[in-house]
């Protein structure tokens, strides 16, 4: 067997240059992949602060206004009550001294309603509706995602520990929009009374590859909880349904 | 030992670690299983190629039956991972392929010459369907390619089939003018064997270390 002669190392010149060459378009594929792996994970660290700097800065909204209604409560109601005891005790008769007990009591009464109502206080003062619409508001402030807000119907639920369960359950929903569907929009649409849907036209996942345990098997899990029913709808390169129906109130 | 038979048993080493790496790392996942099924009975295959020789001076069924099996399950996984295609267009690839290979067998080329349409017909199919998983990757900035197996899975049937399809030609136009250099070119097919058996040994251990992060991070 002759293995010498310039067919033969034409050929193994040849052979040692597709080698190459293929092994060049793997790596250059795989740099520029890359690249733009890296810059899309930036981008989305990036959203997902810009979305965390929103909800901060609602949060702090919401704060002010808590103040500010405490500030109002305290000089309008206890303010008041406490100057009215002053009064009656600078005569300290005995009928002065019966009704600066009865105003203590009231006052008393006043502040612990009060502090009953600060507890819960931000999610009694906002509606659902009007939480969604901030929530979008927030998402379109980031400015990278179009997005729709259509009303049809009415929601509301019982009772307040429930509505800030559901809030949780939206928030977690938006942040999973943001962080992993590359979207770019994003709808809210309430069709009916006490069914909400957020769709999304990202890129979708196959359902049966969802681990359980999985951030989506707790949301259904949190769903239940508070009585409602939250289903998911996905598919690859078509986008994300998630359809949350709130129990019906009872007339 | 002369070239060829260095680069056979070389080749030979690289199919037996990913034989052996197939037995002992279970998955899971259908395609990692597909993929090790494939790697075991390719190594079983070549054991009997080689018997078969040494009995008849000839191990053309045995290549016939390989490329009747194999590539219709390249055909099935990777058509399995791509989006765009419809799910009867992903079922019925393989199918197509299966029918065009045993009727081929059957009716054409015939069980003892080397079955040469339905290796070109599958080098076509499973390189349109590399190339369109291959854009996939590249308009998807999402998917963490580096730690995906099916990515190695896809390198190395890049290499293999591009590389086996050139070897083939390369042959075929060779044996007309000389044919020692023809035969030599088997070197050239063997290395490109090595590289594709490393690298779907390589998707098997990236398999397996990806779940085992993932049972870790579910403990925690």
């Amino acid at each position: 067997m002759t293995e010498s002669g310039p067919e033969y190392f034409f050929i193994i010149a040849s052979g040692t240059a597709i080698l190459m060459l293929l092994v060049t378009f793997i790596i250059a594929f795989l740099f520029i992949h890359q690249r733009k792996y890296f810059e899309h994970q930036r981008k989305l660290a990036h959203l997902d602060a810009k979305y965390q700097e929103e909800t901060m800065k609602a949060q702090m909204e919401m704060q002010e206004k808590t103040l500010e209604y405490v500030g109002r409560e305290l000089h309008d109601n206890i303010g008041q009550i406490l100057s009215l005891i002053k009064l009656n005790l600078s005569n300290p008769e005995p009928e002065q001294i019966r009704e600066s007990k009865g105003l203590v009591s009231n006052a008393i009464k006043d502040l612990r309603a009060l502090s009953h109502r600060m507890n819960l206080n931000w999610a009694n003062e906002i509606s659902l509706i009007d939480f969604i619409e901030s929530e979008a508001k927030k998402i379109r402030n980031i400015g990278s995602f179009k997005v729709y807000f259509e009303q049809h119907g009415q929601l509301s639920i019982e009772n307040t520990e429930n509505k800030v369960v559901l809030f949780r359950i939206i928030q977690e929903c938006i942040n999973n929009t943001i962080k992993h569907s590359a979207a770019e929009e994003i709808s809210f649409t309430i069709p009916e009374n006490q069914h909400l849907v957020l769709k999304d036209n990202g890129k979708g996942f196959d359902l049966g590859e969802v681990e359980r345990g999985s951030g989506l098997v707790n949301l259904q899990q949190r769903a239940k909880v508070i009585g409602a029913e939250l289903l998911i709808n996905s598919k690859p390169g078509e986008g994300t349904r998630i359809d949350i129906y709130l129990p019906q109130n009872k007339a | 030992m002369d070239s060829i038979t260095l680069a056979f048993n070389t080749y030979f080493s690289f199919l037996t670690i990913a034989c052996l790496l197939s037995v002992n790392l279970q998955s899971k996942d259908l395609r990692i299983n597909l993929l090790r099924f494939l790697m075991i009975y390719t190594f079983l295959s070549e054991v009997l190629a080689v018997i078969f020789i040494m009995l008849f001076q000839n191990n053309i069924i045995i290549n016939n039956i390989w490329l009747l099996i194999v590539p219709a399950l390249f055909i099935f996984i990777v058509s399995s991972e791509i989006n765009c295609l419809k799910k009867p267009v992903k079922g019925s690839l393989s199918i197509i392929y299966v029918g065009f290979a045993i009727l081929n067998l059957l009716f054409f080329e015939g069980l003892h010459t080397f079955n040469a349409y339905t290796s070109h017909f599958g080098v076509l199919v499973v390189l349109m369907l590399v190339f369109f998983k291959f854009k996939e990757y590249f308009d998807d900035p999402s998917s963490d390619i580096v730690r995906d197996p099916l990515f190695y899975f896809l390198i190395a049937l890049f290499f293999f089939y591009i590389g086996g399809f050139l070897v083939n030609i390369a042959i075929n136009y060779l044996i007309e003018i000389n044919m020692n250099i023809a035969v030599q070119l088997l070197v050239i097919r063997n290395i490109v064997n090595c590289i594709t058996y490393s690298l779907f040994s390589l998707a098997l251990i990236i398999d397996y270390f990806n779940r085992k992060k993932l049972s870790l991070t579910s403990a925690t």
